[in-house]
């Protein structure tokens, strides 16, 4: 603790400095958080109080710090976690500086000594980057060289370990990855140009495991290719994983693919996206055995679009680790004011349609030293499975947006969902499938009006109104928000939540919600009082799950 | 500059090479269906491990895990490698569905005491308590137990049963501790659980069918001598113990077994196992 | 409360105070909706005002306050010739999706992805939306996080007083 006042002060100091003399100090940022929570003891959401902490109050907060100085950069992040939030991992717990570099940048070589973040191509074989809201950063602890070897062609080298909570994880990773940008090399910038990329990742755990003879190095590569042209954008990735088994996929020996490619066309009042995605055992982490977000090293673009609104956002897509296959298609239209459909100020229509289904496996099994039929210690199931019969998830949704007079935006959008619930919340997929005409599938059509009023300068009401209707899982539900605001500074909220087609009669209740909040420059508080209802917090294709909670929640963030 | 680039192709077909490929037909340790140590002999001393598999009936991941401890013990042998399955949390309740849940006090401390949220986990001769490392997953026991198994010998624990009152249920046994001349550790605590095999209730699978003829076997049904054990002094190098318990209503006496153990109480990590059958 | 947590709370609320940071925009690079590599640091507007946003697809206030400066963009541009320059931080959907959702809202903005959210982290930026004004000499003289409707007005006054060759003291 004393360490780190020293080093605040040393900082304040050296800025202070860069503020008098003429000689350039070198400037220092930085940024600060904290989310503290205070729980009270709610018998109606959480009976048996399972998800009610012992300590009552919970906090998390860091301080980012960073120093700069012409081709110099260095930083660190200091978290504190006292304990961390409910839902959140608990491997967070104490305090202490878990990410800190020094950063160097000359003639096309740019070298960093420390934490970094770092992605090659869509992420398929190497991403490290940091979400607070799901607890995850798998930040790399090692060295990383970017050298721009000629313009147009980009080389990057990196070895280290990744993090995990306050610790490192046992398994080295070490990347290497090649970019040549078409546009860059010609030293011509047009609107035409071809990005195409090579890279590879491959990691080292040792093994003493009793009953496999377990790959001590697992590699990862991948080819993809970019071209762009003034309407058309096509990007296609294919990425390889050599033998990797793992806790995941039950130990089974069988390499993996990966297909992510996406397509689109934007001209005009008209935009149009084509995806698709094919996963097959691409789950790649730096140690064999991790739960949940831990020491992931790749990360498998969901091709699912992300819900905000409350009530949708309870049926969100997580990418299943084991392997997957999907389409999406989205349809953008603007329709120009004074048209029919435009309306007088002009109308923005939007369609989406994803979906997600498992692969059709054909698991070879083996007895075991036991006498148990297991499929672990074999090749799994065979190369390139096709598309499988079980459905992992549907989504169809509309939006439509307009302006219907001076002082009212309306935006209108209706959702219909098929989602497995089986696979996505319980993790019953592939061989833990033991009759597939009786998983859990939860179908929802979902309404939601957003209108946004300015009543006056500086005063607004935005108001939700959403409705979502199932017969299955929880039920329908019934959301209303109203939000006012007094530009720059405040805003208050209130808002309720009515679960009134809970098929258990006593969890037919309300989560209602109060907040307030103000702003004032880059300083922000926040405080909220009331019932969240359980559900899915998401980013990226990647979930946790927020149990029921009923307090007070507070936050502050602030940048200097 | 097109050396450069061949010098960056190869250095990044190294990586790519650097992965290992296992034949098919070689991805499972060949043992010829012989656990890994034959020699049974009572003479011979051998470093024990405890394996405590925290677990609940309403588990759905934790039939995979108690497969993967009785597979691991089939490897090592019984005699090597024991077993004990603590139901405690959470998913250690009973419902409709589940009549029974094994929950005892101890197992509740003790999931409390190591902070531990969920099941299955597990801890493999208690070790790496201090850093946050004793709660290992079910993949990291193997690792774990074929490092501890290798380690020499400290202490020698002897057990046998005295008595049995069949009116009272009341179990009596006792036993020795004779330390090795390499023996270190100060604060020695002993410990004497009871564990019963073969029940047969209901447990939820990794389906999240629930199973009513599941066999549960190690079940942890109490202990001789509280949660954290009674002090034991082997300054002297020998020292002995005799301690009783009384078997819960339901407890079938045949399917019992006694486990004790030695741990260094400022590191919890556990110094010698030994189990007897009743 | 954890005092020491408690003391460095208090601490920092007060650098807040002290620091300010009177910069510019690092040198790191970004990708334009063609592939192409630009330096952040040498994005300008001629001497004239301009506005940095980060948003993202799936950050609905950020859509918002760019929607809201759209329907006055043009009427901004010819009274005080700023310019906004909107970076995404989108996650590996890569310029293939971004530019079909710019199409759509129909924005005029020079749009930038920041890939790996280098400059989003080396800006200092910790959710977004969050807005940088800089004035003609390149310097960062505002910054605003988090959008609610009217903001959008608020901006503009500070623009116009950018352009009446005012500072800006908050």
């Amino acid at each position: 603790m004393k360490k780190i006042l020293f080093l605040a002060f040393s900082f304040i100091s050296i800025s202070a400095f860069a503020q008098e003399g003429e000689q350039d100090y070198g400037q220092i940022h930085g940024n600060f958080q904290t989310n503290a929570q205070y729980y009270l003891r709610d018998t109606i959401i959480d009976p048996l109080g399972e998800a009610f902490p012992d300590e009552r109050l919970l906090a998390a907060g860091f301080l980012n710090l960073t120093y700069t100085k012409g081709n110099f950069m260095a930083g660190l992040r200091y978290e504190n976690y006292q304990n961390n939030l409910i839902g959140l991992p608990e491997g967070f717990k104490g305090e202490g500086i878990p990410y800190r570099f020094i950063r160097y940048k000359k003639e096309g070589l740019d070298v960093t000594v420390g934490n970094y973040y770092e992605q090659f191509g869509s992420g398929l074989i190497f991403r490290t980057y940091e979400e607070r809201g799901l607890g995850l950063d798998n930040a790399m602890d090692g060295v990383r060289l970017i050298y721009e070897i000629t313009p147009g062609l980009k080389a990057k080298a990196l070895v280290g370990r990744q993090r995990i909570y306050f610790e490192t994880g046992d398994g080295i990773v070490r990347g290497g990855d090649l970019e040549f940008n078409l546009n860059e090399f010609r030293g011509d910038y047009s609107t035409t140009n071809l990005i195409i990329g090579a890279g590879g990742v491959s990691r080292f755990e040792q093994s003493q495991d009793p009953i496999y003879n377990l790959p001590e190095n697992v590699a990862a590569a991948s080819l993809r290719a970019n071209f762009i042209t003034g309407d058309f954008n096509l990007f296609a990735e294919y990425a390889y994983k050599s033998q990797d088994p793992n806790s995941s996929n039950r130990f089974i020996f069988k390499p993996g693919h990966a297909i992510y490619a996406n397509g689109s066309y934007s001209h005009g009042n008209l935009g149009i996206i084509l995806g698709y995605k094919y996963y097959d055992n691409f789950l790649f982490r730096s140690q064999r055995v991790g739960n949940f977000t831990e020491l992931l090293i790749n990360y498998q673009p969901p091709l699912a679009e992300l819900h905000t609104y409350a009530l949708p956002a309870l049926y969100s897509y997580n990418v299943q680790a084991n392997g997957e296959t999907g389409v999406q298609a989205e349809i953008a239209y603007k329709f120009d004011r004074g048209t029919a459909l435009g309306g007088k100020y002009g109308t923005l229509v939007n369609l989406n349609f994803s979906n997600s289904y498992a692969l059709d496996k054909n698991f070879t099994e083996r007895v075991n030293s036991i006498g148990d039929t297991v499929i672990s210690g074999t090749d799994g199931y065979e190369d390139w499975a096709g598309v499988g019969d079980i459905q992992y998830s549907q989504d169809f949704n509309v939006e439509v947006k307009t302006k219907l007079n001076k002082k009212l935006k309306g935006t209108f959008s209706y959702y219909n969902f098929i989602y497995n619930r089986s696979a996505l919340l319980d993790g019953v997929i592939d061989d833990l499938v033991s009759d597939p005409n009786n998983l859990d599938i939860v179908y929802v059509n979902a309404m939601v009006a957003e209108i946004l009023w300015k009543i006056k300068p500086r005063h607004s009401l935005r108001t939700e109104a959403q409705l979502m209707l199932t017969d299955q899982d929880r039920g329908s539900w019934a959301l209303l928000l109203l939000e006012y605001s007094i530009a720059p500074k405040w805003f208050f909220a209130v808002q309720d939540a009515f679960n009134y087609g809970n098929p258990d009669e006593d969890l037919r209740v309300h989560y209602p919600l109060v907040s307030m909040g103000y702003t004032r420059g880059t300083t922000k508080f926040q405080l909220n009082y009331g019932r969240q209802q359980e559900g899915v917090f998401c980013v990226g294709g990647i979930c946790r799950v927020v149990p029921a909670s009923n307090g007070f929640s507070m936050m502050i963030t602030a940048n200097f | 500059m097109m050396k450069k680039i061949i010098f960056y192709l190869l250095s990044l077909s190294l990586v790519l090479g650097s992965c290992d490929k296992i034949e098919p037909g070689n991805y499972v340790i060949d043992r010829g269906g012989n656990p890994i140590d034959t020699t049974t002999q009572d003479t011979v001393l051998k470093h024990v491990v405890l394996l405590e598999e925290f677990t609940g009936v309403k588990c759905n991941n934790c039939p995979a895990a108690n497969a993967r401890a009785k597979e691991l013990q089939s490897i090592y042998g019984k005699e090597n490698l024991i077993l004990l399955g603590i139901h405690a949390g959470n998913l250690a309740t009973t419902d409709d569905k589940h009549p029974k849940a094994f929950n005892t006090p101890e197992g509740t401390e003790l999931f409390s005491f190591f902070t531990l949220f969920g099941v299955p986990v597990g801890f493999v001769n208690r070790v790496d308590y201090p850093s946050n490392g004793i709660v290992k997953n079910e993949n990291a026991w193997a690792s774990t137990i074929a490092a501890e198994i290798t380690r020499e010998p400290v202490a020698r624990i002897t057990l046998s049963e005295d008595s049995y009152n069949n009116a009272n249920m009341t179990l009596n046994v006792s036993g020795s501790v004779a330390t090795q001349p390499n023996f270190t550790g100060s604060d020695i605590k002993i410990c004497l659980y009871l564990a019963e095999n073969g029940i047969i209730s209901p447990q939820t699978m990794p389906d999240k069918t629930i199973d009513p003829n599941y066999e549960h076997n190690h079940v942890f049904r109490g202990s001789f001598t509280g949660t954290y054990g009674k002090s034991i002094d082997l300054i002297s190098g020998t020292n002995t113990f005799s301690e009783s318990v009384v078997l819960p209503a339901d407890a079938v006496k045949e399917n019992c077994e006694v486990i004790a153990f030695i741990y260094d109480s400022s590191t919890y990590e556990i110094l010698q196992t030994a189990a007897i059958k009743i | 409360m954890n005092t020491p947590f408690f003391k460095t709370l208090v601490l920092l609320l007060s650098l807040t105070s002290v620091a300010i940071a009177q910069d510019k925009i690092p040198n790191i690079q970004l990708k334009d909706l063609s592939g192409n590599m630009i330096d952040a640091n040498l994005l300008e507007n001629d001497g004239k005002p301009m506005v940095i946003s980060f948003w993202a697809t799936w950050c609905k206030p950020c859509v918002r306050e760019l929607n809201a400066i759209n329907d006055q963009y043009i009427d901004w541009q010819d009274e005080s010739g700023v310019k906004v320059v909107a970076i995404s931080v989108d996650d590996s959907r890569n310029s293939s999706r971004v530019k079909p959702f710019i199409t759509s809202q129909g924005w005029e903005y020079e749009v930038y992805l920041d890939e790996n959210q280098e400059l989003k982290r080396a800006l200092n930026v910790n959710n977004i939306p969050h807005t940088f004004l800089i004035d003609g000499n390149g310097e960062i003289v505002w910054q605003h996080n988090g959008y609610m409707t009217g903001d959008e007005d608020h901006l503009y006054e500070l623009i116009q007083k950018l352009t009446r060759g005012e500072a800006i003291s908050e």
